[in-house]
């Protein structure tokens, strides 16, 4: 059973009595461990395929299961819990939470996952010097630089060790070269722990890192290769 | 991965990292809250202000309306009334025959029973006051001046000559001394019945003027010492009324017990609330208003509350959005906003707090001249001074009452974040 399971999958957004299709899918896996990019051109879905698989969203109709769960017809609360024990998220900016320090936003999950102060400790300082961020736990978010923001915001999608990670055209508000690092830094989380990397990107140069690229358009899947 | 989740769900729900993490959590929102009542620091200031100054005129208000009614009180209890009078069984203010009450001495060993010492025996009649041409009908009070003078405060307010003493003519208010043309050491013709209702007719000279604040009482009472009260009214060891003033704040409950040793078939027991019913009417009417005024403002309150935290969660809907997104659930969201409400809430609880103790302490000592206003008022016959007086309780209770308005007035806004979708909030750029 691969990690995620897309299975007949419809989105449709209804505004004003229009019916807007956002993204369909008849079959999608993507297994543990794998490194995807979704590619495609403004508005093609790349957003609500990676809202889909973050229990953010839920299709109109079809199913998703993620990490064996499906993602429909789960509660508010329960999508919430799911969202905190399987996924981790890295938005295109204001990721973090602006009143918290690098450190308390990636101790934030810890948290909510009520794991115990020692290990907090230690896993939020782990996280952190992995993203190379050491000497910025007391900083705030508006203390820091777009990408030093991203990096924190990488530390908090991986310190919870979730089998996924989101993330949702990342480097989209970083210069070219500090994107590059941000998804090398990605990518090196992802060989050295084996965490299921899904973003989004119309960037070629940010695409090359990927080994599966997954392109969209109009909402459909034109292409699927591996690298 | 499940397995595991469900069985520390379970095993561990009430051990002591459960509770530590609660606690921590807990600590993590309310941390939260406050720095975001200090991110945007101009509205919380001017939100804070308007609970704190609604706090402050409620405190001060409660203060006055306590001075005012203790105020009123101690013009109805110490300027007559007295705590509780015990007169003969069948007594009735308006009869004109004197009304002996049976074995006084009774009376008296029953109330020093109860270890209340500040009673005092009297006479009362009514009677005319004649001078040259000009009379006026007053109340007579036969009174005992040591014993008085720890249950009325009229020895207090003696302007010229002195107070009843056992030889002492009569004492008169300023105001009757004035209308019908008397002073000091001036003969005065008093006219009554005796006890079996025959008119008797007495000549006293005035020994002393008092002046109360109430100018209706001060033309409608005069003074003579107990003795010669009994002398004139041909009334020998007569007591017609026991006026007494205990510090009980429950003078009904003082009245049961002194009615155990008097039964009701000789005495007769009623409480300063029965004697002037409208002084205890008022003081319940401005309880109501007052309980009105409270809704009102606290009603107040509470929208201008709302309204700030909708402001807040419409501003913070994409940050609200990844906070939800990356798990907090709906509880937690709700939970942070009402906290941040509570934390204006609290802050302003202390700043109003601070400045209307500081007020009332203020008002405490110095008080409101109200002259202009009640010199013509019978609620304040000792003073036109009205002082605050804040009870530690009311002070608590506004207090309590605006926490609990921050509470109410952030549930709405903090129910509407927690129901936001992440997604849209997260398309919110
Ligand atoms: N909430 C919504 N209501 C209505 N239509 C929507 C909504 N969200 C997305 N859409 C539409 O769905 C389609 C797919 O949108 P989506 O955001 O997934 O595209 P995208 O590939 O992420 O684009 P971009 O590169 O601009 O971020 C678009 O046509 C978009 O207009
Ligand atoms: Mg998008």
């Amino acid at each position: 059973m691969a990690l995620i399971e897309l299975t007949n999958v419809r989105k449709t957004y209804r505004t004003d009595g229009m019916e807007l299709h956002a993204f369909s899918a008849d079959r999608m896996e993507i297994d543990r461990g794998e490194f995807v990019c979704v590619a495609g051109p403004s508005g093609s879905g790349k957003t609500t395929i990676l809202n889909l698989i973050g229990a953010i969203d839920c299709p109109t109709t079809g199913s998703i299961t993620v990490a064996g769960r499906e993602t429909r017809g789960l509660s508010p609360s329960d999508a919430a819990r799911m969202r905190r024990d399987t996924v981790g998220f890295i938005f295109q900016s204001y990721n973090l939470i602006p009143v918290l320090t690098a450190y308390e936003n990636v101790e934030y999950v810890l948290l909510l996952k009520g794991v115990k102060q020692v290990e907090r400790r230690q896993r939020v300082s782990e996280a952190l010097v992995s993203v190379g961020l050491k000497d910025m736990m007391r900083k705030l978010p508006k203390e820091m630089s777009g990408g030093q923001q991203q990096r924190v915001a990488v530390a908090r999608a991986i310190v919870a060790a979730p089998p996924i990670v989101l993330a949702d055209e990342p480097t989209a508000n970083l210069d070219s070269v500090t994107g590059r690092h941000l998804v090398a830094l990605l990518h090196r989380l992802n060989l050295e722990q084996g965490t299921t990397f899904v973003f989004s990107s119309h960037d070629p140069v940010i695409i090359e890192y990927a080994d599966r690229i997954i392109t969209l358009q109009d909402g459909r899947v034109i292409s699927d290769r591996r690298c | 991965m499940q397995r595991s989740r469900q069985r520390d769900g379970h095993s561990s729900l009430f051990s002591l990292q459960r509770y530590t993490i609660w606690v921590k959590t807990f600590l993590l929102f309310a941390h939260i809250a406050f720095r975001n009542v200090r991110r945007n620091a101009r509205r919380s200031l001017f939100t804070i202000v308007a609970i704190a100054f609604g706090l402050f005129c409620l405190i001060i208000f409660q203060a006055l309306k306590v001075g005012l009614h203790r105020e009123m009180v101690v013009s109805t209890v110490q300027l007559d009334a007295g705590t509780l009078q015990v007169h003969a069984a069948g007594y009735e203010v308006n009869l004109a025959a004197l009304k002996k009450i049976p074995d006084p001495g009774k009376v008296i060993a029953a109330l020093d029973q109860l270890g209340e010492t500040r009673y005092g025996r009297r006479v009362k009649t009514s009677g005319l006051i004649l001078s040259g041409k000009r009379s006026s009908s007053v109340l007579l009070s036969g009174v005992d001046p040591s014993e008085e003078q720890r249950v009325t405060f009229i020895s207090g307010k003696v302007v010229g000559g002195s107070y009843v003493g056992r030889n002492s003519g009569i004492v008169l208010g300023e105001e009757l001394a004035q209308s019908i043309g008397l002073g000091l050491g001036d003969e005065v013709t008093v006219m009554s019945q005796d006890m079996s209702g025959l008119p008797v007719t007495g000549k006293f000279p005035v020994t002393g003027i008092y002046r109360t604040e109430l100018a209706a009482f001060d033309r409608t009472h005069a003074f003579l010492s107990i003795g010669r009260m009994q002398e004139f009214l041909h009334a020998d060891d007569v007591v017609s009324e026991i006026a007494m003033r205990s510090d009980s704040r429950d003078e009904h409950a003082l009245a049961e017990r002194l009615a155990l040793a008097l039964p009701a078939a000789d005495y007769q027991i009623r409480t300063w609330k029965e004697i002037a019913p409208d002084v205890i009417q008022l003081i319940d009417l401005n309880d109501a208003t007052m309980q009105l005024l409270i809704l009102i403002v606290f009603a107040i309150i509470a929208m201008g509350i709302t309204n700030t935290m909708t402001m807040v969660v419409f501003e913070r809907f994409r940050e609200l959005g990844i906070i939800s997104a990356i798990g907090t659930p709906p509880s937690g969201i709700l939970m942070m906003v009402v906290m941040e409400s509570c934390c204006l809430g609290a802050i302003a609880s202390l700043l109003g707090s601070a400045a209307a103790v500081a007020a009332c302490t203020y008002l405490g000592r110095y008080g409101i001249d109200l002259t202009a206003f009640t010199s013509a008022n019978q609620y304040f016959a000792n003073s036109h001074v009205l002082k605050a007086h804040l009870l530690t309780k009311d002070l608590l209770a506004a207090n309590v009452i605006t926490l609990l308005t921050a509470v109410v007035g952030g549930i709405y806004p903090a129910w509407k974040a927690s129901r936001l979708k992440p997604v849209d909030a997260i398309a919110h750029t």
